[in-house]
């Protein structure tokens, strides 16, 4: 069993405390990452995912009640290092545009590591690294005008921008909402990519069941600002009601799976991708 | 939806377009560098750190310049107007006079304009031409300073020697587009400076004298002045694409 | 970094909900005699006036039934600056000028700096008008919610149609604007802590890097515009996808109607100004 570098337990926290306008956002969250996993957090709208996770990357802290404890370090305590967290916790929103801020595609990818004194050379370099991984062409992008690019790009951009830090966690936050199929496939395989080659760990915090059904090792699920589940994807996905209570759907391949098995086919209810059933219903034909 | 099309519309295409959509574009522009306005008016946001004894600069009357600059005078009239009106309904401006408050904000933007239309085109001659009459009209200053007390009217020479050569140095190297709207930048802010204060003056004589005006002036306009002029070129830069001296990322 | 969580929830001038005579009257009414008391209190800087102005407001701030929480939001935020400036005056403040409250009498000498009963008394009314004025716009933004405010707004513009002038467009840019501040003001939100979560040096950040915070300033402004921007198209193209015609044959979903409450509360604010200007001529303090 691969080390834990993330352990988040009984995480409470109230936006606007003491406010007329306070609103509790999280009411004990928890959340287990182990290095090189690729995990999800998954939840309806409003379950405090994006809250979980600005506090594992220290945007939010201390936490009020609960403790947040990530790659060694605990962010309630006070002489606790943020900048290094920053450095080592990567994290991708889901607007481009909200997440660039340099005239020059370059300059914007170089913004996180010019901060760490590299020399000129190794600046290039993991720049030339980082635009490569996310497939731009170095020579092409390095001297473009930021917002002159298309939707795409720009999204690509900001994920390397990330990634020059290369941070040993990588969250993304509903960072592949809106993405035509194409897109999200390309963002799918980079992960694959990005966790065989350079050993990343990676959150994906998502809506959408069919990706994480195709990528997630596991799955913490997060209702109403709290945990109610954290586990395989398979074992989740397997619970239709509880999913429904949680208001979520199961992915679009289950669901099939469960109607040919209401319909009478031989299909096991536990498939979770497209190629499950496909292989499922072979089988079930040829018999 | 539309890709970028925010960003990079060319300017043959949008003049052509029918006044119908330039009316609806121009209202909707407003109302959105109105909002952006509002919000530096009233957080954190709008406000810089300076070394200045109030310790920060505004930056609320940035969109104005902006609008001015890329809509044209009737855009920065309206967005002034709407600064204006909206400090005046906010608790943390003490001054309610809506001389004071709204009428000197129509101008901020129109001041930006002018002089950003005036200096793209211009050469590089024409700019030193007038770089020349800003320090003549300096050193006269100074001058005039130096006959009412003699160190503060050398200090002033001084530092329009440095400015105006720092000024001639800077424009031979730069782009002049980049060169005009740093230029509009400070214009807008000094506008805003300038006009507040004087119509402070005349309208609450017994808080603000002349004296008071001047020192908040210099000690806030400049600061505001430079950061207008840095703000400006950053956001113009990257809405129009313009490209600086440097054709591309400091790599 | 200043913290700006909630900035989704700005507004100016937090709107109170209540149901005073004051929240019922229309807008317009509300809209003209705050400008008919704004000018009156603008225009005179006796005591006798101000303090029957300050009279006036009470019983309508009393009237509007607004909590004294609220009062107090509306005039702290100017505090620090209005006690500079009242400093500022009673230093200053020239010996030539009348002095009802003893024939310029000096309290305190020390240099340049002169305190005068003079100088305390003028600072006294000064800090008398300032309290009447922030009152005033207290009393309309907590008893108006800001759609009423424009549609009043818009109303009293009509009259610069027929002018020529844009009256309904501009009311319009009034309303998209204050549409889009919590809009701007969450994705401003997304766009510090993305920026935060790149930031990974330790900045100590004093105001004497001027370059450098204007920098960074530019940093966090540039993905605004572009977003303002890329709003404006979408909202323009969206507004032409209806035909918008501007404000002819436009109509709306509440309509404002005068009640005898209204015509009250304008013939009040007249004998108010009234009464001002009498005052005024009068030989009081």
């Amino acid at each position: 069993m691969s080390e834990t570098i993330v352990a988040i337990k009984g995480l409470r926290h109230t936006y606007l405390a003491g406010t007329p306008l306070a609103a509790p956002a999280l009411r004990g969250a928890e959340l287990t990452l182990r290095r090189g996993e690729m995990a999800a957090l998954i939840g309806p709208s409003g379950a405090g995912k994006s809250t979980l996770v600005h506090f594992v990357n220290g945007l939010l802290r201390p936490p009020v009640q609960g403790q947040v404890w990530v790659l060694g370090q605990d962010t309630g305590d006070p002489s606790c290092d943020l900048v290094a967290l920053r450095r080592q916790v990567g994290l991708v929103f889901q607007y481009p545009h909200q997440q660039l801020l340099e005239r020059y595609v370059g300059d914007d990818v170089a913004y996180g590591p010019r901060q760490l004194g590299l020399t000129r050379e190794e600046l290039r370099r993991r720049v030339r690294w980082a635009l490569d991984v996310v497939g731009l062409d170095f020579e092409t992008f390095v001297d473009r005008h930021t917002f002159s690019l298309s939707g795409g790009e720009m999204r690509r951009v900001a994920l390397a921008g990330v990634l020059a830090l290369r941070p040993e966690l990588l969250i993304l936050d509903e960072a592949t909402t809106g993405l035509d199929p194409r897109g999200r496939r390309e963002i799918h395989a980079l992960l694959r990519r990005l966790r065989a080659e350079e050993g990343m760990t990676i959150l994906l915090v998502s809506n959408d069941m069919d990706e994480v059904a195709e990528l997630a090792d596991q799955v913490t699920v997060l209702h109403q600002g709290r945990t109610v589940w954290a586990g395989p994807p398979r074992e989740v996905f397997a619970q239709a009601e509880r999913l429904r209570a949680w208001g979520l759907l199961p992915p679009a391949a289950t669901e099939l799976a469960q109607t040919l098995a209401r319909a009478g086919m031989p299909v096991p209810a536990d498939v979770i991708t497209l190629a499950e059933v496909e292989e499922a219903l072979w089988q079930a034909l040829q018999a | 939806m539309s890709s970028g099309s925010a960003t990079s519309p060319s300017a043959h295409r949008r003049d052509a377009a029918p006044a119908y959509e330039r009316g609806i574009r121009r209202i909707v522009t407003a109302g959105l560098l109105l909002a952006i306005t509002l919000l530096m008016a009233f957080t954190p946001i709008g406000f810089i750190p300076v070394p200045t004894p109030a310790g920060s600069a505004t930056i609320a009357h940035i969109p104005a310049i902006i609008g001015g600059i890329l809509e044209g005078p009737l855009v920065a009239v309206i967005v002034g107007l709407g600064f204006g009106f909206g400090s005046l309904m906010s608790p943390a401006v003490p001054v309610k006079d809506p001389l004071v408050v709204v009428l000197p904000r129509l101008f901020i933007g129109i001041t930006a304009w002018w002089v950003f239309a005036l200096l793209r085109r211009a050469n590089k001659g024409v700019l030193t031409a007038i770089l020349a009459v800003l320090f003549v009209l300096l050193l006269g200053a100074s001058y005039e300073v130096s006959k009412k007390i003699l160190w503060l009217g050398i200090v002033v020479a001084v530092a329009s020697v440095a400015i105006t050569v720092g000024l001639y140095v800077w424009m031979r190297r730069e782009e002049v587009l980049v060169f005009s709207l740093a230029v509009a930048g400070v214009a807008g802010s000094l506008t805003n400076t300038i006009l507040v204060l004087s119509a402070a003056i005349w309208r609450l004589p017994e808080l603000i004298t002349p004296a008071a005006a001047l020192t908040i002036g210099l000690t806030q306009g400049i600061p505001e002045a430079i950061v207008s002029a840095i703000v400006v070129v950053a956001v113009v830069s990257a809405l129009r694409q313009i490209h600086t001296r440097r054709r591309g990322a400091r790599l | 970094m200043a913290s700006v969580a909630g900035l989704r929830y700005l507004t100016i001038g937090q709107y109170v909900p209540g149901d005073s005579p004051i929240h019922r009257l229309d807008p317009r009414t509300k809209l003209v005699a705050l400008a008919l008391l704004l000018a009156a209190g603008l225009a005179t800087a006796k005591l006798a006036t101000n303090l029957a102005l300050f009279l006036v407001i009470c019983a309508l701030v009393g009237l509007a039934r607004l909590p004294f929480r609220y009062l107090r939001s509306s005039i702290q935020p100017a505090l620090p600056v209005i006690l500079v400036l009242l400093a500022l005056q009673v230093l200053f403040y020239p010996s030539a000028h009348r002095d009802p409250a003893g024939a310029g009498r000096m309290l305190i000498s020390w240099g340049v700096l002169r305190v005068s009963a003079g100088g305390l008394w003028a600072a006294s009314i000064s800090l008398l008008r300032l309290i009447n004025l922030l009152l005033l716009f207290g009393l309309l933004t907590g008893t108006t919610p800001t759609g009423a405010l424009t549609q009043g707004l818009e109303h009293l513009l009509r009259p610069l149609n027929a002018l020529g002038l844009p009256g309904h467009e501009l009311a319009f840019v009034g309303a998209i604007a204050l549409r889009f501040v919590p809009i701007l003001g969450e994705s401003l939100e997304t766009i510090l802590q993305a920026q935060a979560s790149r930031s990974v040096r330790q900045e100590a950040g004093t105001r004497w890097r001027l370059a450098r915070n204007a920098q960074r300033t530019a940093a966090l402004v540039v993905p605004l515009f572009v977003e303002a921007y890329r709003r404006a198209e979408e909202l323009s193209w969206a507004m032409q996808a209806r035909c918008y015609r501007g404000g002819r044959g436009r109509t709306h979903l509440r309509t404002l109607v005068f009640a005898s409450a209204d015509y009250l509360a304008l013939g009040l604010a007249a004998c108010t100004v009234a009464g001002v200007i009498l005052l005024q001529r009068l030989p009081l303090p």
